[in-house]
């Protein structure tokens, strides 16, 4: 009998969480307004799991929301190590959110493909700044990097209207700091985070605590790292950099690699990496094996004087720590620095910054025009002050104003433009990988330089050909379908001579259909190179 | 075993089999659709959009020659010996709990093995890596305690590994050779409750008789186990088996959490699944990684195959 009683029980309350389950969906599809309007669900997808974005973004939406009460916004937020296979399931699938953050996993086939370009919306004002100074100010002048951030280049398209900036940051301990210096100056040179690193050893051993300098991770360490290997490349990559540019981009890189112009022996190249070697020494053992939560948590557990990580990550340290924090730019050796000076130039430029964290707005969405109407919003002056103030995170609008705390994450133009990347960047997967799984003989206490140069010296020219050979199939796809389109606007300007806007399509057109056949040339020239090299 | 009824009297009542099409509608969909669209993508060059190349075997003929798709075959194969003998702690506390004479205490083992199963698995695998943490995890710590950790050093000089020294703490997963001992070692004491539960079942259904009968013939406690309790369970043990080989084969989130998405230092931890993922979503050439899974199912039709035939059952 008792039996019964428990298995009714049971039964019962999962029967009855079903229903309220059941209730509650019904209830929302069926929404309607006061005024009888029939209520639209936007959603809108993300990877921003860290404190203050989600926070700002139902702030947002509540703004919307009141201006528009039919309207109900629904965020999605997915965690940054899955969100490439959700993408890819979401939009193959034809189930993607309305709107949905651009970047990680996004590739120029899927937006071309996915997305709705807002190129003819960059020219206007955005309504929603009416009341505003911008209030006439196209849309790409008013943000502080001319709306650079979301435009893709290959596809000479806007996708997104970005809404902040980012920038990397060391973040102090100032209590710690003053406990073990006396006083609470942030480093502002190399030779002084190194003096402040190696008198963090000396408080550790002193008073018996497992304090580390610098808390590393897989996420954190590299990111520090390469900065500072940047910095060992400037003049490098002055050499290197074909004139008109001023970064090498990975093809350039890429290619200058394979034509000897540079190595893992080249003595920047290696002063970079024994200033990467350094600066490791300074983070806790077996740090490559610690993801980006470790090395936070060491952090606010003041286990560590000092953490690089990006503006991103300001909002949750500040939540989670329990001390007085500070912020500072990344203190890179000076040409006067007898080690490392010899090939720099000096710190690294903020001023290229570009602004992130845009969504795109999908093609399949059943709402298109709320949700370009409501992106317009994200991007305005007033939303955008509201995303500052409750996140913590860089402004991308002109005019929003930037709190006190977000301050110092604001992009800095004084310095120099950064040198090559030892993973080349810019997609190149193989390469990224051989530096990957080598990094721990860089780092690790019984490795070495030697050791990683030995390593992936042999490997390095394999995966950069392997990456060029993928390179140049997605340029093929790009320019093939480029083609088309341009066959299409050629036929159609022929048409309509008169027709100037269509016209000015075409040449703007032309002009991205040329870029991507020079760079699919120039890939498919070094590629084909190396099958048949040179005497 | 129930009678098979005449194809005449099947087709008469063909309207019964009409409840079975809806299964076989999901079954189709949901399992062999994406099947065989894994072995259609397999003959393109493909990056997951809608674009894509016919290149015929290509794809086949760069696998033959992926050196890290075949080495991640070797870390498998050490996986699976390892969790082949990582099977018998469980089924010894399946035969512990059967022993038991108290129907309560019984309960109450068998309640405990099952109550971690409400953990996900994922909270678990992040709880390991907190204990293969270099300066703050329990393992470390543990070794430190105990002096263990001066005996592997010791042990270390005498056998010439490199890979454990005084004053460094021991990176688990930080040290290329310390991997594959790491994935072996993750989930101490290796008492699974599914395994637990499915040996007990057998052990319960064995006679009362039987187990006289060998007490008559003086066999100890040992010999109880090898005649007779292990005997009798080897379907169920067979079954755990062909599980455990498959899900060894075609898991890889244990590494991609452990170790990320390269398999760790020296990539070390790669292992097929693993490598699938890498191509698929790192490098954007998922008709490759289509091939890749061809090979790794038709390498595990294999071993089934072989459990089946050689692992036989004595009935």
């Amino acid at each position: 009998m008792r039996e019964k009683i428990f298995n009714g029980i049971g039964i019962g309350l999962l029967a009855l969480c079903f229903v309220v389950a059941l209730t509650r969906i019904v209830l929302m599809n069926k929404g309607r307004t006061d005024d009888g309007r029939k209520q639209i669900t936007l959603r809108l997808a993300h990877w921003q799991l860290e404190n203050g974005p989600r926070e700002a973004f139902e702030e947002m939406a509540k703004a919307y929301m009141k201006l528009n009460p039919h309207i109900r916004i629904e965020q999605i937020a997915i965690p940054e190590r899955i969100y490439p296979n959700w993408l890819i399931t979401q939009l193959v699938g034809e189930t993607a959110p309305d709107l949905i953050e651009i970047g990680i996993g996004m590739t120029d086939e899927l937006l071309a493909r996915y997305f709705v370009p807002i190129t003819p919306l960059v020219n206007q004002p955005n309504p929603h700044n009416r009341g505003t100074p911008l209030e006439k100010t196209p849309l790409r002048e008013t943000f502080f990097d001319g709306m650079e951030g979301g435009y893709n280049q290959n596809l000479f398209e806007y996708y997104t209207a970005p809404i902040s900036g980012v920038t990397i940051r060391m973040y102090y301990n100032l209590e710690l700091l003053e406990a073990i210096t006396g006083s609470r100056t942030l480093p502002r040179t190399y030779e002084e985070l190194v003096s402040l690193c190696e008198k963090t050893r000396a408080y550790a051993e002193e008073n018996q605590a497992p304090i580390v300098p610098i808390a590393g991770s897989r996420y954190n360490g590299p990111m520090l790292m390469n900065l500072l290997f940047s910095s060992q490349t400037q003049k490098l990559s002055e050499r290197i950099v074909p004139p008109g540019l001023l970064e090498a981009d990975p093809i350039t890189a890429a290619g200058a690699y394979l034509r000897d112009q540079w190595d893992v022996e080249t003595p920047e190249v290696r002063s970079g990496l024994e200033l990467m070697r350094d600066v490791g020494q300074y983070m806790q053992p077996g740090f490559i094996q610690l993801m980006r939560d470790d090395a936070t948590l060491l952090f606010v557990q003041k286990r560590a004087v000092m953490i690089c990580s990006g503006s991103w990550d300001a909002t949750s340290i500040r939540l989670q720590s329990g001390f007085d924090l500070g912020v500072g730019r990344i203190p890179f050796p000076s040409r006067d620095n007898p080690k490392y000076g010899k090939y720099t130039e000096g710190g690294l430029s903020e001023a290229g910054t570009n602004a992130g964290l845009g969504f795109g707005l999908t093609r399949n969405g059943p709402h298109q025009k709320e949700a370009l109407d409501f992106l317009l919003f994200l991007a305005s002056q007033r939303a955008n002050q509201i995303w500052t103030d409750v996140s913590g995170w860089i402004p991308s609008v002109i005019g929003t104003r930037a709190g006190k705390e977000v301050e110092p994450f604001l992009p800095q133009a004084e310095g120099y433009l950064r040198g090559l990347q030892i993973t080349i960047g810019g997609g190149f997967a193989d390469t990224t990988r051989v530096f990957n799984t080598n990094f721990h003989l860089l780092v690790s206490p019984l490795g070495g330089v030697d050791a990683f140069t030995n390593a992936i010296r042999g490997q390095y020219p394999e995966t950069l050909v392997s990456d060029l050979h993928r390179y140049v199939r997605t340029q093929r796809t790009l320019v093939q379908r480029g083609d088309t389109q341009l066959g299409a606007l050629s036929w159609m300007a022929s048409r309509q001579g008169e027709n100037r806007i269509l016209q000015q399509r075409f040449d703007t057109f032309l002009q991205a259909d040329s870029f991507n056949q020079q760079q699919f040339y120039r890939a498919r020239l070094l590629v084909e190179q190396e099958k048949s090299p040179q005497p | 075993m129930s009678t098979p009824i005449s194809s005449r009297k099947a087709l008469h009542e063909w309207k019964l089999y009409l409840f079975i099409v809806p299964a076989i509608i999901l079954v189709g969909v949901f399992c062999y659709f994406p099947a065989a669209s894994a072995i259609y993508h397999s003959f393109f060059r493909w990056s997951g959009g809608t674009t894509k190349e016919f290149i015929g075997l290509q794809n086949f003929r760069d696998a033959l020659g992926d050196r890290i798709f075949w080495y991640s075959f070797w870390v498998i194969a050490i996986l699976v010996v390892s969790n082949v003998i990582k099977l018998v702690p469980s089924i010894l506390m399946a035969v512990l709990i059967h022993r038991l004479k108290s129907d309560r205490w019984q309960y109450l083992y068998r309640v405990g093995v099952v109550l971690p199963m409400i953990v996900p698995g994922l909270v678990t695998l992040f709880i390991w890596k907190f204990f293969f943490d270099p300066t703050q995890g329990a393992l470390n710590g543990f070794l430190d305690a105990t002096g263990l950790k001066a005996m592997l050093v010791w042990l270390d000089g005498m056998m010439g590994w490199d890979v454990f020294h005084e004053g460094i703490p021991i990176a688990w997963l930080g040290e290329p050779d310390l991997i594959i001992p790491s994935l072996i070692i993750w989930g101490f004491p290796w008492i699974g409750a599914v395994g637990v539960l499915i040996y007990l079942a057998g052990l319960q259904s064995i006679g009362t008789e039987v187990y006289e009968a060998a007490e008559l013939d003086g066999a100890s406690s040992w010999q109880k186990f090898r005649f007779v309790e292990f005997p009798l369970i080897m379907t169920q043990v067979r079954l755990s088996l062909v599980m455990l080989i498959i899900a060894t084969l075609q898991g890889f989130g244990l590494q991609f959490l452990l170790l990320g998405q390269d398999g760790g230092p020296g990539g070390r931890g790669m292992v097929p699944g693993l490598w699938m993922f890498n191509r698929a979503f790192l490098a954007g050439e998922f008709g490759y990684a289509c091939a890749l899974g061809i090979f790794l199912f038709v390498f595990i039709l294999g071993l089934t195959w072989i459990n089946n035939r050689y692992v036989r059952v004595e009935k």
